[in-house]
Parts: structure tokens; C-alpha cells; sequence
């Protein structure tokens, strides 16, 4: 599988985990990206979600990211969102969702946070 | 089915396109406050007919034809008014569209026989109008209610829930006004499908994507319409069958001492509503979301001097 075939990469595991994210994130979610994603939350304290390459991500995943970040803050831990662009900005304020995720300009900030 | 849509603002009109592609409408009688805005859309339909499934006719009407037009109409669907616009919510609608309804549409519709589907806002206090001044009888009336918040509640618990779901497999659903205080019902034994599973605040999140959906029309004014203009049809689809399709209409309430309309879940025939389910007034989480949503009818109705 190419890496256009997928929607994120997870960085080697360190204290906290990277998750970037793919230049367009339209792919279909499957149960296996959940689980993966979900296992991140439970495994780290901070996981960072970097799509400051993504030009778009479909409401599908804005609002699976949403989900992690209402986990990771029941468990203690948080989810940061890094780099968001405009368009994704848009489509996020459209579903509601702005105010509720942790957004970053940089990985630095959100570690430093 | 013969089926009238009165209105051309554009959910009229994109409700009448898509009207003529369904294999259950045999003819459009589309009346508007003028022939003017609709005679070339009647002719551009009448163009592309040869491929309609079922389609043979569209007419245009002005309303001073209203009252000859109903009366051979197996389902009208009311769409005439002022939109939701700018800083206006949709109950700041009600006094211009009760006079807009009060002077063209209760005269036309006295002593109609078929099935009136209300899509005007504010829809619940426009159905219980109707329902007061034009004595049609219960059964006869609904308005589109929670059907759109439905829709929409459906397409975003699909999205939170793992697997991911369809919208169309999701079943959960919204009951009570066509506003921000609709209330989420996730019914018990759905399983998964339901997301009933899911954290209280996620589904909390879900239910405040549907309530900002109407302020999209700010941005947009055509971003909003699929889900109204489906919904219209899925109402009219459920008349024109037997299957007894249950949506969330807004009808009239029994127990109400004000006839207060607001949307519960309804099965739907060609007799209009043959049944209104209350067993999700169950929970009393859901039952104290209606009983706020009545209170807020009855608030706007006081301001109105209508009770």
C-alpha cells in the first residue's frame, strides 16, 4: 500500500505518538483505523495529530478526531490537533467542531501546552 | 399521485425537480404567488419528461387559482413564505407567515380530502394553524418537523460510531420541535446502530452539528436543502404507499390542551398519519425535552396573543 493509499502515518512511539495525517484524507474509515487510533489514546498521554500537509479532511474523520479527543480527555490524556489550513478550518466550524478540538500551530506548542 | 407544491423560493423549486424524477408522482400542479417565476421551470420539466418514470404533467398555477387546483391534488406540500434569513430564527417567522397562510392558504384548503405536508417555517406552528383554521382533520396534516434533524443526526452518528455506519442504518432519530431544543432518541436494543453506546458528550456534539446545520444557510443558501428536500419526498413517498413508513412529522399532540404540533415518530399511509408513537416519552430525559419544547411553542403562541 501506497503512502497515498493511507490516511496517516504513525510516527515511531515515543513518550507521546505522531500521527500525521495524509495531503488529502478522504479515505474510507475502516474499524482497523478506529482501533489503531483509539489504542494510540489509550497508550499514550498526548497524542498528536499533524495535518498541516492535509488539504482536506472529510467531516467523516473531523468527526472520528473529535471522538479520540472526547476519549482522551475522560482518560486524562489529550489529543492535539497540529497545523490545521483553512479548508479543513472551514469544514470544521461547519460541523461544529472548532471549539471543541485542541488545535496547535505547531508540534512544539502542543507538547509545550 | 397527484402532487401540488405551492411555493418557488428554492426549496419549492428543487423540491418540484426532484418530484418529477420519483416513480410515485404522476402529475406536478405548482402554484406560486405569480405565474412569472415558474412558466419556464414548468416548461424546462415538461422538456425532460420522456425520462421521468412516472411523471406525465407539471402545470403551473398563480394563486388566485389555488382553490380550483387543490382540490384534485392527492398530497399538497406547502412551501410559500418568508425564509430563514440573516439574523431571523424561524419563530420570528410565524406572525408574516401565519398572515401569508391565513390569507391564501386556509381559503384554498377548506374542505380539502387529501394530505397536506407543511415545509414552511416556523413548520410546527404553521401545521397547528392549519390544523385549527382550515378544519382539516389530524390525520389529513403534518409538517416536515424533525424529519430534516433526523436525517441529519443519522449522517453524524454514522460517522462517530464504529464500524462507520451508513445514515440509512442508523437508527436513532429526533423528536420534538424544528429547532434548536429538538431532543436525540437513541432507542433501546439497537445495538450498535443506535450509538447509544457512544459518550454522552459525543452524541451531544452530533445533536449541535444538526442544530448549526439551519445557520449554514447564511453561507450558502442551497447547502442546506438536500436533507429537506429528501425528507419531503420521503413523506410523500410514505403517502403514496401502503408500508406505513414511520418518519418524525410534526402533528398535533392529543394531550395538548393548545393543539401544540411538534414531531414524534408517525406512521404514514395513503390516509395521511395512520399512528403517532409516544413510547420514547418513556425516558424522562426525552420526555423533559418535549415538555421544553412545548413550553417554548406556548411561549412564542403568548407573544402571538394566541393563547
Amino acid at each position: 500500500m501506497t503512502a497515498s493509499e493511507m490516511p496517516y502515518e504513525i510516527q515511531p512511539p515515543d513518550d507521546d505518538v505522531i500521527v500525521v495525517f495524509a495531503q488529502y484524507v478522504d479515505h474510507e474509515r475502516t474499524p482497523e483505523h478506529d482501533n489503531e487510533l483509539d489504542d494510540l489514546v489509550e497508550r499514550h498521554e498526548l497524542v498528536i495529530c499533524d495535518i498541516s500537509g492535509s488539504r482536506k479532511v472529510t467531516s467523516d474523520w473531523l468527526r472520528f478526531l473529535l471522538r479520540l479527543s472526547v476519549k482522551a480527555k475522560k482518560m486524562g490524556k489529550r489529543v492535539a490537533i497540529v497545523g490545521m489550513g483553512d479548508n479543513v478550518r472551514e469544514t470544521s466550524d461547519v460541523l461544529g467542531l472548532l471549539d471543541e478540538l485542541a488545535l496547535y500551530r505547531s508540534q512544539e506548542e502542543a507538547r509545550g501546552s | 399521485m397527484r402532487v401540488g407544491v405551492w411555493g418557488a423560493g428554492e426549496v419549492g423549486i428543487a423540491l418540484v425537480y426532484r418530484l418529477a424524477s420519483t416513480r410515485f408522482t404522476t402529475e406536478i400542479h405548482w402554484i406560486n404567488r405569480s405565474l412569472d417565476k415558474i412558466e419556464c421551470r414548468v416548461i424546462d420539466i415538461q422538456q425532460g419528461l420522456a425520462f421521468s418514470p412516472s411523471c406525465r404533467l407539471i402545470k403551473p398555477y398563480a394563486m388566485d387559482q389555488a382553490r380550483r387546483v387543490v382540490d384534485r391534488l392527492d398530497l399538497l406540500i406547502l412551501t410559500l413564505g418568508v425564509p430563514v434569513s440573516g439574523e431571523l430564527k424561524r419563530a420570528d417567522l410565524y406572525p408574516v407567515n401565519r398572515d401569508v397562510f391565513r390569507g391564501a392558504v386556509v381559503p384554498a384548503i377548506k374542505g380539502y380530502a387529501g394530505i397536506v405536508l407543511v415545509v414552511t417555517n416556523p413548520v410546527d406552528l404553521m401545521t397547528r394553524l392549519l390544523l385549527r383554521e382550515a378544519t382539516l382533520s389530524d390525520q389529513q396534516i403534518m409538517g416536515l418537523g424533525t424529519v430534516v434533524e433526523t436525517a441529519r443526526l443519522r449522517a453524524s452518528l454514522g460517522s462517530y460510531i464504529t464500524p462507520r455506519h451508513l445514515a440509512r442504518d442508523v437508527e436513532a432519530y429526533m423528536v420534538g420541535t424544528h429547532d434548536d431544543h429538538c431532543v436525540v432518541v437513541l432507542p433501546e436494543g439497537g445495538g450498535v446502530a443506535t450509538g447509544a453506546h457512544l459518550d454522552p458528550e459525543v452524541i451531544d456534539h452530533a445533536r449541535q452539528e444538526v442544530i448549526r446545520a439551519a445557520e449554514r444557510v447564511k453561507r450558502d443558501e442551497r447547502s442546506t436543502l438536500f436533507p429537506i428536500v429528501e425528507g419531503s419526498v420521503a413523506v410523500a413517498r410514505a403517502v403514496a404507499a401502503t408500508a406505513g413508513d414511520v418518519l418524525t412529522v410534526s402533528v398535533r399532540d392529543p394531550d395538548s390542551g393548545a393543539d401544540l404540533c411538534y414531531s414524534m415518530p408517525c406512521a404514514i399511509g395513503q390516509s395521511g398519519i395512520q399512528s403517532r408513537g409516544t413510547d420514547c416519552l418513556a425516558d424522562p430525559d426525552v420526555k423533559a425535552g418535549v415538555a421544553k419544547c412545548q413550553d417554548v411553542l406556548e411561549r412564542v403562541l403568548r407573544a402571538s396573543d394566541e393563547l
